[in-house]
C-alpha cells in the first residue's frame, strides 16, 4: 500500500521523491507497466523521426528540432499520462505542438538576432552535396518568410495537409490559411525570381 | 501545380531526408524521465513558512509581550492637577515634617512648622510648604526649585527641641 511504500523509503529519499514528484509518476504508471510498453513510448518511437524532420524544416537546426520534439513529448506525457486515454488524436496533438514550439523558437531566434548579428551560416559539406544549389536557394528564401507563412508552406508541401487540416493544426481559420499561403508563394516567387 | 510549388516540394523533401535516425540522439522516451514538478520546492517552502508562522503565533499567544513596568509605584493622580504636580509623582516618603533625624543647624527658634501634617500630601506644591527660615549670612536661601523633591527636614531650635 501507499503507507508501506512510504515507510520503505528512507526519510530523505521520501522527501526528495515528494519534491520531485516521482511518487505521483510511479502511481500513475503503476499497474499497466506489466501489460506492455506505455502508449506514449510506442508513439515516441514511431513518430519521433518524422517530427524531428518537420521541426528541422521549420527551424533549420537539428539540435533545436530534437529539443522541440522531446519537449512536446514530455508535455504530452505530463498532461495526459503514459497511456494517452484522454487524447483523441495524438498525432494531431504532436504536430500542433511541434509547430507551436518551432514558431516560438523562431521568434526567440529573431529577437536574439535583433541584438546580436547572426554568425555566417556554415553549410555542412554533406548537406551541400545533397541539397544542390537550387534547393539551397529555395530553403534560403523560405527562411525569409514569417513563422506563420513558413508553417503553412511546410505543412502544405511537406506534410501534404489540406487547408482545413492546416487550419485545425494551427488553430486558425481556413481563410487565414489560404491567404497566408498565397502571400507566401508570392513572396517566394519574388525572391527566387530575383535570383534567376 | 506551378513551378514554384514543385521546387518548394522538392527542396523540403530533400532537406527532410537528410535527417536520419543515426543522426539523432539516443532515444529517451518520456516515461524514462522523472516528471518533475516545478512547484515541488515552492510547496516545501510554503509548508515551512506556515509552520514557522504557526510557531510564532502560538508563542505570542501563550507568552504575550508585556510592557515594561516602572520600578517605582505610581501615585494616584491628584484630584485637581496643578502645574507642578508632575514633580511629585514619586514623592519621597521622608517629606513628612515629622522626621526628626536630620535637624538643621541653621534653623532658628522662631521657625514655624514647615508644614502641617495635612500639607504633606502630594497635591501641595513644595513652594507653599517651604518653611520661612532665617538663613545665616552668606548662605544662599534655598530656591523653590532646590526644595522640590527634597526632604523637608524638621528645623531644630537652639534649645534642642524640634519644631514641628
Amino acid at each position: 500500500m501507499h503507507v508501506t511504500g512510504v515507510l520503505r523509503l528512507p526519510p530523505w529519499r521520501w522527501l526528495r521523491s515528494v519534491v520531485s514528484g516521482s511518487r505521483t509518476r510511479s502511481c500513475d504508471t503503476a499497474g499497466p507497466v506489466d501489460t506492455g510498453p506505455p502508449a506514449i513510448n510506442e508513439l515516441y518511437h514511431a513518430r519521433r523521426l518524422s517530427l524531428v524532420r518537420l521541426a528541422v524544416l521549420m527551424v533549420d537546426d537539428l539540435a533545436t528540432a530534437e529539443d522541440i520534439v522531446q519537449d512536446v513529448f514530455a508535455a504530452l506525457y505530463r498532461k495526459h499520462g503514459a497511456w494517452l486515454r484522454t487524447v483523441a488524436d495524438p498525432d494531431a496533438y504532436l504536430t500542433s505542438g511541434v509547430m507551436n514550439a518551432a514558431r516560438s523558437a523562431l521568434r526567440r531566434r529573431r529577437t536574439a538576432r535583433a541584438y546580436v548579428p547572426p554568425p555566417p551560416r556554415v553549410v555542412p559539406a554533406a548537406e551541400e552535396e545533397v541539397l544542390g544549389r537550387e534547393d539551397r536557394e529555395v530553403l534560403d528564401a523560405l527562411a525569409r518568410l514569417t513563422a506563420r507563412q513558413r508553417q503553412v508552406m511546410v505543412l502544405r508541401y511537406w506534410s501534404g495537409l489540406s487547408e482545413q487540416e492546416i487550419a485545425e493544426t494551427l488553430k486558425v481559420s481556413r481563410g487565414t490559411v489560404k491567404s497566408t499561403a498565397n502571400r507566401a508563394l508570392t513572396i517566394l516567387r519574388g525572391l527566387l525570381g530575383e535570383r534567376r | 501545380m506551378s513551378t514554384i510549388e514543385n521546387r518548394l516540394r522538392m527542396a523540403l523533401a530533400t532537406r527532410a531526408m537528410q535527417v536520419t535516425t543515426e543522426q539523432l540522439r539516443p532515444a529517451m522516451p518520456p516515461t524514462l524521465r522523472p516528471a518533475r514538478r516545478p512547484w515541488g520546492w515552492l510547496t516545501l517552502a510554503g509548508a515551512t513558512l506556515a509552520v514557522v508562522a504557526l510557531a510564532v503565533v502560538v508563542t505570542l499567544t501563550h507568552h504575550p509581550v508585556r510592557p515594561q513596568q516602572p520600578s517605582t509605584p505610581v501615585v494616584p493622580a491628584p484630584a485637581s492637577p496643578s502645574p507642578s504636580a508632575p514633580v511629585f509623582e514619586t514623592p519621597a516618603p521622608s517629606s513628612s515634617p515629622r522626621g526628626p533625624s536630620t535637624p538643621s543647624a541653621f534653623s532658628t527658634g522662631t521657625a514655624t512648622s514647615p508644614a502641617s501634617p495635612t500639607a504633606s500630601t502630594a497635591t501641595t506644591p513644595p513652594v507653599a510648604r517651604e518653611p520661612a527660615v532665617t538663613e545665616p549670612a552668606g548662605t544662599t536661601p534655598p530656591s523653590p526649585a532646590a526644595g522640590r523633591g527634597r526632604t523637608a527636614a524638621p528645623q531644630a531650635t537652639p534649645d534642642g527641641t524640634m519644631s514641628g
